[in-house]
């Protein structure tokens, strides 16, 4: 027996009203109708009429937006019955629009034009024009249009326009007069537009598509200004894209650009036809016009090899394929046929290759040969860069084609790829024999040569090659690179005399204004060492001109010093002097000098020391002076080199001055890497979330450095999962301002320890203790604002004291003073002038 | 990647002077500022026949999905401005129409 369905369970009324308002809230109109039918009917008089009305709305926008509008009238009407929305929908118009009841839509606008022009006057103008456009649809529009409406002209004057437009074989000039009469208040203003775009668009294509490109998107003249854009296509374009187009604009565009209906028609149908179709018509040459043979038959083999079915009707128009288009053709159609894998595809062009090879007497079989093992060279590697099959391919294409150069260089990557040295340098010679004016292979052999210690021949091959391209910047910096090595060789090995030889040379091959100070630095430095002082300090001044100022070149002739490997008493000279010029006021010119100068000791370990030992320079300029780029160098350096102390306070301050500019994000960055002194993995979630935040925002904007960056740091912080547990606990602002400011302390402190050492030394042990303090205390005048603050909480004066009590021994302590003869002598600079202070 | 030698409108036999012509050619046609994606392709399509060691290659090895826009576009000659019908026209308004969508919901008056 058949089971009664048992009747559906009553919902309490609660359950319905909170029902009902999460249907509401989500959009979800269709139960939310269903839900208020039950509740209306459970509960009469509890006022549930006007959330039905909606939720019927709701749904009637939901339908017309799948193209129901007969539905989605029926909805408005029932909504219209509960007395929800008295006729002035918009909704209710473009249905009544859609379903073809032209009068009744515009009669329902007339009837609400006055209140919607009040209710709402943003929309107002889009009601205007939607009507206008409506009133063109069919001259049946108008009955609907009262004798005294205020719509009665514009009409009229707008199909004036139109059926002047229409007018066959009429002067299009014709149209001007009419056009004027269309008033700039007028509801077809739009109209007048695209009419007068329509005028120029054949003699002025640029002037009618940027008149039409003031009409909006979703403007209901859209359609018309699409025919301008249709007239302003390439043909090409115009047959691609006319599926995006509606045929009657479509149709206008093609009659206006004057294209022959049947010439258009055929090839819109041959665009839309089957492959098999296409292949007879263009075989059969069915078209009605004339097309250049080379370009049927090369349209017709791809046909082909899309199907190879169609063969037969290829050959009976162009004749029979010969044995080797046959291997091609079916090596082709192979790497289309997405279920044949790669070796099925790399062997049906070794077989094209082998049916080649028996074909010798073609007039291009060498050519052939050359391209298509380099081909299948190329095939090899998409799927294994290390298959030996490549390197064979490559040199057999050499044998039929000694003169390809993409071969060449294949062949060099892969031998460098396989480190194979030897081989390299073979390959390269013989590039080298077809190619000798060839820039890129010769720099690779200079640097092979310099690599070898075959100076003589880098040499002669980079001024071959600076002949060619004076403007090499890399062979120079190779060349110069690779004599300042042997100096510091002959340094080393105490022989002056060529060590001073090989200056001269790396001299001689920097460019006149692309020097940055380090040979003429090496120069003062060996000259002083040879007790040629007068010499070493003319050297010295040019290499800080070229260095871009004392502090600068300071660094460098520290760190060319390190490299010399200059006795310890030197270094201690050097450091003073970098401790001279760091007392100096910074300029921004000065900064930005030294952050260049030091990139090119990123990696040696006394960098990091000396940029430390520059803090008073770093923080004695207001960072404000430097643009976004420059603060994100100096951070970028300060970074790579490890001086978390300076970088935090430069990313810290980047961070406040550009928090407005897309660029920001880097700050943080800097910033947190500061804080963390490196990027660690033991990184707050917060933090973590804040670096991966930012490495979103360094994708977006193309900054691929820094997500590189942050990718290190982020997979490094993946790779141990567990140290998230140990994360250390989130401080307020106010803690890390504090940190902040004792870190700020910490600094200034040792750069007063380091001020005073250097007064001491400079000064001699006769200096008072007095003395120094007046020369800490100037440290504070002028100084930023950051210093003043950290100085007013410790005060200036009890910083000053900490830092003289810490440098000043007791007298028993005091070492005995040196007799000035004992420091005298080669290995002791003291006598000679470092004068590294700015002009 | 779309056919070379149709983009350039030059044919498969072509010397590299006379495609070098027909890319300058196709260039002023199509200045980058006023397409620029034409215009890259057209240059990736110079690039890529500008030898004849890579033209010979593209010949041989290389099978695009035949182009015909390309193939047929230059036999459509246009003529003088033929005017639309009024029927056409209204058919194109009432497409419009059809078309429209209002573009805040459907607010309600």
């Amino acid at each position: 027996m058949k089971k009664r369905p048992s009747a559906p369970a009553v919902i309490s009324i609660p359950t319905l009203v909170e029902r009902g308002q999460r249907f509401l809230a989500a959009g979800q109109w269709r139960e939310a109708v269903e839900n208020y039918k039950q509740l209306l009917k459970q509960d009469p008089t509890g006022g549930w009429a006007p959330l039905l009305a909606q939720a019927y709305a709701g749904r009637a926008d939901e339908l017309a937006g799948k193209a129901m509008f007969k539905e989605a009238l029926i909805l408005l009407d029932n909504a219209d019955r509960l007395g929800a929305t008295p006729g002035g929908n918009p909704l209710r118009l473009t249905c009544l629009a859609a379903t073809g009841r032209i009068p009744q839509a515009i009669s329902l606008y007339l009837q609400t034009e006055s209140l919607l022009k009040t209710a709402h006057p943003d929309q107002f103008p889009l009601w205007q024009e939607y009507v206008a456009v409506l009133l063109l649809t069919d001259a049946g529009a108008t009955v609907a249009v009262p004798a005294d409406s205020s719509w009665q002209e514009p009409v009229r004057v707008a199909r004036q326009a139109l059926a002047a437009l229409c007018q066959p074989g009429a002067d299009p000039s014709s149209l001007a007069d009419p056009l004027r009469q269309i008033t700039v208040r007028s509801p077809f203003k739009t109209l007048r537009l695209i009419l007068k775009a329509l005028l120029v668009v054949r003699t002025e294509p640029d002037k009618a598509r940027e008149w039409v490109a003031t009409i909006p998107e979703n403007s209901p003249w859209s359609g018309l200004a699409g025919v301008i854009t249709l007239c302003t296509l390439e043909m090409t374009e115009l047959l691609r894209r006319s599926a995006e187009f509606s045929p009657p604009a479509l149709a206008i565009a093609v009659s206006w650009r004057g294209i022959a209906p049947a010439q258009w028609q055929a090839a819109r149908a041959l665009l839309a036809a089957p492959p098999a179709r296409v292949m007879a018509t263009l075989v059969a040459r069915d078209l009605p016009w004339a097309i250049p043979e080379a370009a049927v038959r090369r349209t017709a083999f791809l046909l082909l090899v899309e199907d190879l079915s169609l063969r037969p009707v290829f050959e009976r128009r162009f004749g029979p394929l010969d044995q080797l288009e046959g291997k091609r053709l079916l090596a082709l159609a192979t790497g289309r046929d997405p279920h044949r894998g790669e070796g099925a595809h790399l062997r049906s062009w070794q077989v094209y290759l082998n049916a080649l090879k028996a074909t010798p007497e073609m007039p291009d079989h060498a050519q052939r040969m050359a391209v298509t093992h380099r081909f299948l060279a190329m095939l090899i590697g998409l799927e294994d860069r290390e298959d030996t099959r490549l390197l064979a391919h490559l040199e057999q294409s050499l044998t039929y084609d000694p003169g390809d150069r993409i071969v060449h260089h294949s062949l060099l990557a892969w031998h460098k790829h396989e480190e194979d040295d030897q081989a390299y340098g073979r390959v390269l010679e013989r590039a080298l024999q077809h190619f000798p004016e060839d820039a890129e292979f010769l720099y690779a052999a200079v640097r092979v040569a310099l690599q070898n210690k075959t100076f003589k021949k880098a040499f002669r091959l980079a001024k071959r090659l600076l002949t060619l391209d004076p403007l090499h910047a890399e062979v120079r910096r190779e060349l110069i690179g690779a004599c300042l090595a042997q100096a510091r060789k002959q340094v080393k090995s105490g022989r002056l005399d060529l060590a001073g030889k090989e200056l001269a040379e790396a001299a001689a091959w920097e460019r006149p204004d692309e020097r940055d100070g380090v040979v003429r630095i090496n120069q003062a430095l060996l000259a002083w060492l040879t007790q040629q002082t007068a010499e070493g300090d003319a050297w010295l001044e040019e290499g800080k001109q070229q260095a871009g100022g004392g502090i600068a070149a300071c660094l460098r002739a520290a760190m060319e010093g390190v490299r010399l490997g200059l006795p310890e008493s030197w270094q201690t000279c050097l450091t003073e002097a970098l401790l001279r010029s760091a007392k100096q006021t910074a300029t921004r010119e000065a900064i930005l000098a030294l952050v260049q100068v030091a990139h090119d000791y990123v990696g040696e370990t006394r960098l990091r020391q000396w940029l430390a030992d520059f803090a008073p320079f770093w923080l004695s300029l207001n960072v404000s002076a430097f643009s976004l780029a420059e603060q994100r160098a100096i951070c970028h350096l300060l970074a790579r080199a490890s001086v978390y102390g300076v970088l935090k306070y430069y990313a810290t301050r980047g961070e406040k001055q550009w928090r407005d500019q897309p660029g920001h994000y880097a700050f943080v960055y800097y910033r947190l890497l500061a804080q963390y002194q490196g990027p660690r993995p033991d990184v707050a979630l917060r933090d973590w979330k804040r670096l991966q935040e930012l490495r979103q925002q360094a994708e977006k904007q193309q900054d691929h450095d820094l997500v590189a960056e942050l990718e290190d740091w982020l997979d490094a912080d993946a790779d141990d999962d567990d140290d998230i547990d140990l994360m250390p606990p989130s401080r307020n602002r106010a803690a890390l301002d504090r940190e902040e400011l004792e870190e700020l302390e910490q600094m200034i402190l040792a750069s007063l320890t380091m001020l005073a050492r250097n007064c001491m030394r400079s000064r001699g042990q006769r200096v008072s203790r007095s003395e120094v303090r007046d020369v800490l205390l100037d440290f504070f005048v002028g100084a930023p604002s950051e210093i003043i603050k950290v100085a007013r909480i410790g005060h200036p004066v009890n910083l000053v004291d900490k830092v003289l009590d810490s440098v000043f021994p007791s007298a028993a302590q005091r070492p005995p003073e040196q007799s000035p003869a004992k420091r005298r002598g080669r290995d002791n600079p003291q006598q000679l002038t470092l004068d590294f202070d700015e002009p | 990647m779309n056919d070379p030698f149709a983009l350039l409108g030059v044919d498969e036999a072509a010397d590299d002077e006379t495609v070098r012509a027909a890319y300058l050619q196709q260039v002023r046609a199509c200045p980058p500022d006023r397409d620029p994606e034409r215009f890259q392709a057209i240059r990736r399509a110079y690039e890529g026949i500008a030898d004849a060691r890579d033209r010979l290659a593209v010949r041989l090895f290389h099978a695009p999905d035949p182009d015909l826009p390309t193939l047929l576009a230059p036999s459509l000659q246009e003529g003088p401005p033929v005017p639309p019908t009024m029927q056409t026209l209204q058919a194109l308004f009432s497409a419009s129409v059809q078309a429209f969508r209002w573009p805040t919901g459907q607010g309600k008056v």
